[in-house]
């Protein structure tokens, strides 16, 4: 019966991987540790299943203690029970997106202080070299692995961006207490796991409607405006247009801030 | 007659279900396109849910296999002559032994368990226990460089891990000399003789314990994720410089978020500019020391008197340090 589970296990991550999907549910360098967790439990079922038979034989292969040592048949296929939900509710999820509805429980402009910050703070600074970096272009034309740092900087430097034109891609999103000009074109980034996700995103100006989790592309202008009382750099769009080959999933796949890590310490 | 009754109806339900879910599964748009499952939040959860379960997956495995291998090759002689007598200094070398040993908090709890039994004093396992997830280098250059404007940060948040830790140790220590653990069936056997016999015991023991605590994790991850799913971060967000009350915040905020100590720098870093230093210092302490996921193992690894005191020191040690620091400035 572990035999068992450990194997679904290994098919569920092997599943995960054919429907290029594993990365809807960690970030894009965790894959590799789950590839080996998934060879480890193949590992792990095999020696089950070849210690219960020899056991069944009577051979000495492990302790002849009889099935897993004394717990209750019954204790097993209740745990197994458990651990199979999981799996259930990953092959049944729905194929909707869900990219604004995580970005509404996580919060968009939640560190909205820190977006206040004078561009003198430590934390600011940080941002200045690709600050200066996208000053220099003419037209600044967001990439999916620049996402994150790039909406930070133009948020921290936003008066040195205004008139400066942009492009971006991203799902729409609405706060419920945005006007109905608004939107927010958004991604989302993780560091491990979705559970540790964050939303990132620009704050668009539009005289369209557009529905959440479409994915559009925005060109327009940079302007700084008030949001719920702050000062917040956000784009005047000349057009919006919806996106031809839309990314699969809502999250960015390459984190920028991420990949220093992975070269520095794994 | 009854029994075989009992026997009967669990074999046709366990048939029926069985049978149902298979037709399920050739046909998952049935269930994929259902109103429960197209909600949002049911997906969020499920999201989530399998993220975290993933995400500890590698960790767990690694830390049993760890545990069982010492446990099969590790002799209990040489572990006794390895730990200084000194309590002290048995405590900070437990707490520094983090420093040498990359185990995540995923896997800490099996590990940690199978050192006791060997004869680790009670004292040393505890410390690293709550210091190993935190000083260890993978966790120090992920913090470094989630922390890059203040990294002044990622010095205290080790120097507070190990003092904490120490502290936490001794007093535990103190308090219980042995019989902290629940016993495991597999620890009573004579074990097998022969090199490769005992690898194979090792990695078939392993796989019991694995599976064992994979059940935890799913629950653990699942409540995590239905507090993700129904509190949303601004409610916690909102309280973050005020003083102590900011502190407990922290540490709630931590302790329901149970996430890993590699990643919950880089969630906590926007947060940096505009929350007390101690605030901070305080989910980036008490996250990986204490979690969701961590006490669901904690409490059916070991006796709950340990398991209760552990829980509540740490957490007492964790808020007056924090208190503590919020006096002393951080640059």
């Amino acid at each position: 019966m572990q035999a068992a589970i450990f194997a679904l296990f290994v098919l569920a991550i092997a599943w995960l991987i054919r429907t290029e999907s594993l990365t809807e549910y960690i970030a894009p360098r965790m894959v590799i540790f789950v590839q080996c967790a998934a060879v480890l439990l193949a590992i792990l079922a095999f020696v089950r299943i070849v210690s219960l038979w020899g056991e069944s034989r009577g051979w000495a292969v492990a302790c002849a203690c009889g099935m897993a040592h004394g717990a209750s048949r019954w204790r097993i296929v209740l745990l197994s029970v458990v651990l199979a939900i999981p799996l259930m509710f990953t092959y049944f999820a729905s194929q909707e997106p869900i990219g604004s509805a995580m970005v509404l429980r996580k919060g968009l402009f939640v560190d909205k202080q820190a977006r206040q910050l004078p561009i003198d703070d430590p934390y600011a600074k940080q941002y200045a070299p690709l600050a200066q970096q996208l000053l220099d272009l003419p037209r600044i034309v967001v990439t999916e692995e620049q996402f994150v740092d790039t909406s930070i900087a133009v948020d921290l430097f936003r008066s040195q961006f205004v008139g400066k034109s942009i492009e971006v891609s991203g799902f729409v999103h609405r706060e419920p207490d945005m006007p109905a000009h608004m939107l927010v074109v958004a991604r989302l980034a993780m560091a491990c796991c979705a559970a540790d996700a964050l939303p990132y995103g620009f704050l668009v100006s539009t005289t369209q409607t557009h529905d959440p989790d479409t994915w559009v592309t925005v060109t327009g202008t940079m302007r700084i405006g008030t949001y719920r009382g702050d000062a917040i750099a956000y784009i005047d769009a000349q057009s919006i247009v919806p996106m031809t080959n839309p990314p699969k999933s809502p999250f960015v796949q390459t984190n920028d801030r991420m990949d220093a890590w992975d070269g520095g310490a794994l | 007659m009854m029994r075989a009754v009992v026997r009967f109806v669990f074999v046709v339900v366990v048939t029926l279900v069985c049978s149902v879910l298979i037709v399920l599964m050739i046909h998952p748009d049935v269930v994929r396109t259902a109103p429960f499952m197209r909600r949002s939040d049911v997906q969020l959860f499920s999201t989530m849910w399998m993220g975290i379960v993933l995400e500890a997956l590698p960790f767990v495995l690694f830390g049993v296999l760890i545990a069982a291998i010492v446990q099969a090759f590790v002799p209990d002689a040489f572990v006794r002559r390895i730990v200084p007598a000194h309590r002290g200094v048995a405590t900070v070398c437990g707490a520094l032994l983090g420093v040498v040993v990359p185990v995540c908090e995923c896997g800490m709890v099996p590990v940690v368990r199978h050192m006791m039994m060997k004869g680790v004093p009670i004292h040393a396992a505890t410390a690293f226990l709550l210091a190993g997830p935190i000083v260890n280098p993978v966790v120090f250059s992920a913090s470094s460089l989630a922390l890059q404007q203040s990294p002044s940060l990622v010095w205290w948040r080790m120097g507070l891990a190990l003092a904490i830790a120490v502290i936490v140790g001794l007093v535990i220590g103190a308090l219980f000399r042995t019989d902290v653990w629940k016993p495991m069936s597999s620890a009573m056997h004579p074990l097998p003789t022969s090199k490769r016999l005992k690898l194979w015991h090792a990695i078939d023991q392993s796989a019991i314990e694995a599976f064992d605590m994979l059940v935890l994790v799913v629950i653990g991850s699942a409540i995590t994720a239905l507090m993700q799913t129904t509190v949303p971060r601004e409610s916690l967000a909102a309280v973050g410089d005020a003083g102590v009350f900011s502190v407990i915040a922290m540490m709630a905020y931590a302790f329901v978020l149970s996430i890993c100590s590699t990643a919950d720098a880089f969630v906590i870093a926007t947060f940096v500019p505009v929350f007390a230093p101690a605030a901070v210092l305080a989910f980036l302490v008490y996250g990986p020391m204490l979690d969701i996921k961590s006490v669901v193992m904690i409490f059916s690894a070991f006796r709950v008197r340990f398991a209760v005191a552990l829980v509540l020191l740490v957490t007492g040690v964790t808020l007056l340090c924090m208190i503590g620091i919020s006096f002393v400035r951080i640059e």
